[in-house]
């Protein structure tokens, strides 16, 4: 039998436009789409967007679902709107913690500890009575937005109030018309964004998010430039 | 018609640099004005008079307002039809065009439409061509040809597309005079974001274009200087951010205040907001008051003052108030010659030091007379006065003159204040609309308040801006209260005095942009539409390009004439967003187009190019031809794509319970590892969805919706767990499953090579769910049969899609499995006789009636919908959902009328061929009477009548003996 591969919304995408991919944990990520070292001044200088939906994403909610992420990370959950990081916190694996609702919270990891995080977060849920687990990971395209001009492109695609989103906070608003979490983080160089669609929505908001990124000198980046960039040793949000 | 000028000498307000010329095109001549000016002011200082033609009578119409607010020098701007050339600053090789005349601007041949005015009444369109009826399809098309503002020339202006963005201010300031620039610095003293918003190009409003000079900070200073200095203290305020040259176009819910800028449309969100929108003049209405060289006094001073330009060489000015004084002693130190100032007030001007300049000037004042009747065919050659009380005939007297001045009347730009929830009274002492109550969290200052001198306007923006800055911090101000102690002082300063209304005359033009006169109005009150709504639809006054704002208060005061009441029970018209003309394209808004793709979306692409878009997914149509697929399901193996079902996870130890509340049937009952079909009723027993649910363990459910309903039954089961306490969560993973359909009789020797699961008839039974790996992917497999052959339905994540939509078909290639598309899918379930909801049901549509009793479940003790159902147990209703066959020869359609007795019926819900019956079978609603097996119908289709028969049972393997 064949081994399964796992293609992110965008992968035909980045195939039709020269991207140079690897498999990694079973899923294609993209490499770079040719020239990794101008991807990376892209994103010092305009703004670069990185498909990064392998990131692990788990649905926690319940009225017990913040008692037993504290349990998990070993330290008190952010308020309603807030992120934040447990990299180096009481929890042995890293990851990070967007709480949507008061009973409702996203956690994001990396993409190898998908099922390890999982089965920790199940087994602790059946300890703490309602509280509910769910992997979403397959449910949400997410895409990085990195560089100075990532702020005012993302004014220009949807009505969030971009400018009073401070770090580690996250909204919930419309991305070129479609339903959008964003989370605005710290990268190496300066702040970026995390932005998660539907999954179904995928290709298409990548390609408005292109097209409406044309004057800001946008291009899409691969995994090389984005760990240049991010400081990570793997794209996603769970290490910054 | 055009009589070259030469510019006055430069001076500090004027915006133009005589030094730099621009050169540009109008109707193909080359033209040569100065940076800075405007279409208008270059095209006036090379001499033109005559801007456009009107909308109906094609008369010359010259400039009147020079700001934006009137339709007369609406122009073809580099492919754009309808702009303004007032407000539109010149560019070299700028191709400017006339329009709506024929063969030019200043020889319109269609000006002989007036002759025959009297054939074209108000109301003409009711009141004629409709006889014969012939009559209106001839002209028809010529009156689209003549009529109409400008043309789209599709291709030629290139595509513009307008961008949106989203702005969150503590304070939004509209108008960026000295109230709005005053009120922006104080609301941005206290730290708040502040964005002052001005449709000009500079600040400063109309102290930009006045020389008066006024007092301020102790030093007399030109009204231009102080608006500099105003707008550099505002510049050096870090916390106020100014968008000039921007519009705000309306008021809506929740704090927004849509801006256009350029091409981008700005969504603004405030938490206060203070309106300094000024007011603007209009015209009065007198004979021939459209004539080009009547214009309002401040848009002579903008032509003095902006660009150095005289509106004319002799002018009459009219006034009803201080302001015309003013205008008339500024024409006269620019160099006109004042042949007369008419005031039409009785009591002479409260500003005797200008009135003793002016009649040093030897200029004659008339008091209490007024302007009767302008002469003149292209321009104003003279003026007719006479005195506005009394017996004005004898009073009369011709004065020549190349301009009229009009300063009489004055009109808040409320629009905004309107449409934002305050409300309006008349103040006769002010001679305007004003506020009369405040919305929350709304100010305004400045002379939309009514004020008018500057010391007064400066101060309502001090006050309103602290208004504005305390309501921020959700604290209570007085600045309403001191606005009213500012209001008494101007009614003490300056009374307004109302000019009577002319008599009957013919061309006393009230609306400019549509040809309506006095004497339509009048005429529309005598046919019965004397409330000023229907007088507005009947006549289309007030419904052009300048939204009323050259005509509302008069139509306002003429019906109130007509019908003898005063202006407050006359009322005002509704002024709806956009209060100022904006395109089309700003409103279609950037090419945001969502589109959804399943995760083997592009596999289909590569097997076919027939797509069908289903709300917004992307789903294939068909991939060879329905024919070939529906065999290979019918006698080997199909599969098709079916991702875009709604699927929900419902978790918890309450989720049972939830579930039967939900759906009409048991669903705590159900067993782990079963499936079952379930069907969702609303409070009134209408069939809202239906779907599968699976029971994967005690308390987690597997619920599948159709396509196009998932998120509203997410809702509903949120909605009914709300407030309920029970420990139940639904996650919506619509998104995050892919599923596919493999179907056929050898659909299990397919999927038995791929699978760890027992797929046999005893371990894996009709109905049953298991979870487990399908090449390698984690799924959950659930054995239903929509489609009406042995089948499963997998589900699995996403990612992996185009993988095992690959290994499936290669499985089953040895069984010559086919890819089947939705067309196909259709006519498998309807020989099943299954429905889909939303195509066969309707908004009435219940279980009873679409022969589904078997899915109520009243033994249970509650359920939405239940009450409702039980009455309707045992009641016949009106119409039933029935299947048919129809040997008919034509080719009926969905949505055909069913026909019984030579009346129309019902209508046919779903039709499709059946391979197996050589004959048309189908859905349909008919009366219940007409609804027994066998009873008979026609069909009609294509203007041909089919008979149909109505029939029971499924079409196909109705003992469902395939499925197990």
């Amino acid at each position: 039998m064949k081994t399964p591969y796992r293609l992110t919304p965008m992968h035909a995408w980045h195939t039709q436009n020269g991207a140079q991919t690897s498999v990694l944990d079973g899923w294609v990520r993209v490499l770079a789409y040719g020239d990794s070292q101008a991807e990376i001044q892209t994103c010092r200088g305009d703004v670069g967007i990185c498909d990064v939906s392998p990131i692990v994403k788990i649905d926690v909610r319940g009225k017990r679902s913040g008692e037993l992420l504290q349990q998990v990370s070993g330290v008190p959950m952010p308020e309603v709107g807030h992120c934040a990081s447990f990299t180096e916190k009481g929890y042995s694996k890293p990851m990070y913690v967007a709480r949507l609702a008061k009973d409702k919270y996203l956690v994001l990891a990396k993409a190898g500890l998908r099922e390890q995080l999982y089965r920790t977060l199940a087994d602790e849920a059946l300890e703490h009575g309602c509280a509910h687990i769910n992997d979403v990971t397959s449910a949400y395209a997410a895409v990085h937005f990195v560089g100075p001009m990532a702020t005012t492109l993302l004014k220009k695609l949807g009505s969030a109030p971009i400018d009073h989103i401070q770090l580690d906070r996250c909204v919930q608003a419309a991305t070129a018309r479609v339903w959008s979490l964003l989370i605005h983080h710290e990268a190496r160089q300066g702040t970026a964004w995390l932005m998660l669609v539907s999954r179904d929505f995928g290709e298409y908001v990548w390609e408005s998010v292109l097209a409406a990124g044309q004057k800001f000198g946008i291009r899409p980046i691969g995994m090389l430039a984005a760990q240049v960039i991010t400081g990570m040793e793997e794209v996603d949000v769970a290490t910054l | 018609m055009t009589t070259k000028g030469k510019r006055l000498a430069p001076k500090p307000s004027q915006q133009v640099d005589q030094s730099r010329a621009v050169n540009f095109y109008y109707d193909g001549q080359r033209v040569s004005g100065l940076a800075g000016d405007t279409v208008a002011s270059a095209l006036f200082a090379e001499g033109r008079r005559i801007f456009s033609r009107s909308f109906k009578y094609h008369r010359p119409r010259g400039l009147l307002c020079c700001s934006g607010d009137c339709p007369n020098c609406i122009m073809e701007v580099d492919g754009k039809p309808n702009v303004r050339a007032c407000r539109t600053a010149i560019k070299d090789g700028m191709q400017v065009l006339s329009q709506h005349a024929w063969p030019s601007v200043d020889h319109d041949a269609l000006r002989i439409i007036e002759s025959f005015d009297r054939f074209l009444p108000i109301g003409f369109y009711y009141k004629a061509l409709y006889k014969p009826r012939l009559l209106w399809e001839v002209a028809e098309p010529i009156i689209r040809r003549l009529a109409g503002m400008g043309r789209v020339r599709d291709g030629e202006c290139g595509h513009i597309e307008y961008e949106y963005q989203y702005e969150f201010v503590d304070v939004l300031v509209v108008g960026g005079g000295p109230a709005g620039m005053e009120a922006a610095l104080t609301a941005a003293e206290a730290g708040n974001s502040v964005l002052l918003v001005d449709n000009e190009t500079r600040l400063g409003g109309h102290l930009l274009y006045e020389a008066r000079t006024y007092s301020y900070q102790s030093i007399d200073r030109p009204g231009y200087e102080i608006a500099d200095l105003l707008e550099s203290a505002l510049r050096a305020q870090p916390k106020v951010r100014v968008l000039s040259g921007a519009t705000a176009f309306g008021g809506y819910e929740g704090n927004l205040v849509p801006v256009l800028h350029g091409e981008t449309l700005i969504h603004v969100r405030y938490k206060s907001l203070v309106l300094a929108t000024g007011c603007h003049q209009y015209p009065s209405v007198f004979r021939n008051n459209d004539l080009p060289g009547v214009m309002l006094s401040r848009a002579a001073l903008r032509l003095i003052n902006l660009f150095g330009l005289l509106p004319g060489s002799k002018a009459v000015v009219a006034t009803s108030n201080d302001e015309g004084y003013f205008a008339a002693l500024e024409c006269s130190r620019a160099g006109m010659t004042i042949a007369a100032l008419v005031d039409a007030r009785p009591s002479p001007s409260t500003l005797p030091l200008q009135a003793a300049e002016l009649k040093s000037a030897g200029v004659p004042i008339f008091t209490g007379m007024t302007i009767h009747e302008a002469h003149g065919s292209g321009a104003v050659v003279a003026a007719t006065i006479r005195a506005a009380e009394g017996s004005p005939a004898s009073t009369e007297r011709t004065i020549p003159c190349d301009a009229i001045l009009l300063s009489t009347s004055w009109h808040g730009n409320s629009a905004l204040l309107l449409q934002l929830g305050c409300q309006l009274g008349l103040d006769k002492e002010i001679g305007q609309p004003i506020p009369n109550k405040m919305a929350a969290g709304i100010f305004a200052a400045g002379e939309v308040l009514g004020l008018r001198s500057l010391p007064t306007i400066l101060e309502s923006g001090r006050l309103s801006g602290s208004g504005a800055r305390q309501h921020v911090r959700q604290q209570s101000s007085n600045w309403w209260e001191e606005s009213q102690r500012l209001l008494s002082q101007t009614r003490q300063e300056s009374k307004a005095f109302s000019i009577p209304a002319t008599t009957d005359q013919k061309k006393n033009f009230v609306c400019l942009c549509e040809d309506v006169v006095e004497k339509d109005l009048r005429q529309g009150v005598t046919e019965g539409f004397d409330e000023i709504e229907t007088l507005k639809r009947y006549s289309t006054v007030s419904m052009g390009p300048c939204q009323g704002r050259m005509c509302s208060r008069s139509s306002t005061e003429i019906c109130g004439l007509a019908t003898e009441r005063d202006f407050g029970a006359v009322g005002t018209t509704t002024a709806r967003p956009p209060i100022h003309p904006i395109p089309l394209g700003v409103l279609a808004g950037p090419e945001f187009h969502p589109v959804k793709y399943t995760s083997m979306h592009y596999k289909h692409a590569a097997l076919t190019k027939q797509f069908l878009d289903m709300g917004v997914w992307k789903r294939p149509e068909v991939y060879s031809s329905v024919a070939e697929e529906y065999d290979a399901v019918r006698n080997r193996v199909g599969l098709i794509d079916v991702s875009t079902l709604g699927k929900l996870v419902v978790k918890g130890k309450d989720a049972p319970a939830l579930l039967d509340n939900v759906y009409t049937h048991w669903f705590s009952t159900l067993k782990p590892g079963r499936t079952r079909y379930g069907v969702i009723c609303d409070e009134a027993g209408i069939i809202l969805d239906d779907g599968t649910v699976a029971r994967l363990a005690p308390d987690h459910y597997y619920v599948t919706t159709s396509s196009g309903n998932v998120d509203v039954i997410e809702q509903w089961m949120k909605w009914l767990s709300t407030g309920t306490g029970w420990c139940v969560h639904v996650v919506n993973i619509t998104s995050g499953i892919a599923a596919v359909n493999l179907a056929g009789p050898e659909a299990r020797g397919v999927l038995s090579k791929l699978t760890d699961v027992d797929v046999s008839a005893a371990a894996f039974p009709y109905m049953a769910c298991r979870e487990g790996n399908v090449a390698g992917v984690p799924a959950i497999l659930l054995r239903v049969g929509f489609v009406g052959e042995t089948g499963w339905e997998i589900h699995f994540p996403a990612e992996y899609g185009e993988y095992l939509w690959d290994e499936l078909l290669e499985a089953g290639a040895a069984a010559d499995i086919r890819p089947f598309g939705v067309e196909t899918q259709r006519l498998l379930r309807l020989e099943k006789k299954h429905i889909i909801v939303g195509q066969d049901t309707d908004a009435l549509a219940n279980p009873y009636d679409c022969d589904m009793s078997w899915v109520v479940k009243l033994d249970k003790p509650d359920f939405i919908g239940r009450y409702a159902l039980e009455n309707m147990k045992d009641q016949v209703g009106q119409n039933r959902l029935v299947g048919f066959h129809s040997p008919g020869e034509g080719q009926p359609d969905d949505g055909n009328a069913i026909v019984i007795n030579g009346k129309l019926a019902g209508r046919v819900t779903s039709v499709r061929f059946s391979p197996l019956l050589k004959k048309y079978i189908g859905l349909a609603w008919v009366p219940a009477n007409d609804a027994k097996p066998g009873a008979a119908f026609s069909i009609y289709a294509n203007g041909k009548v089919h008979s149909a028969v109505v029939v029971e049972k499924p079409f196909y393997d109705p003992e469902g003996k395939r499925l197990k």
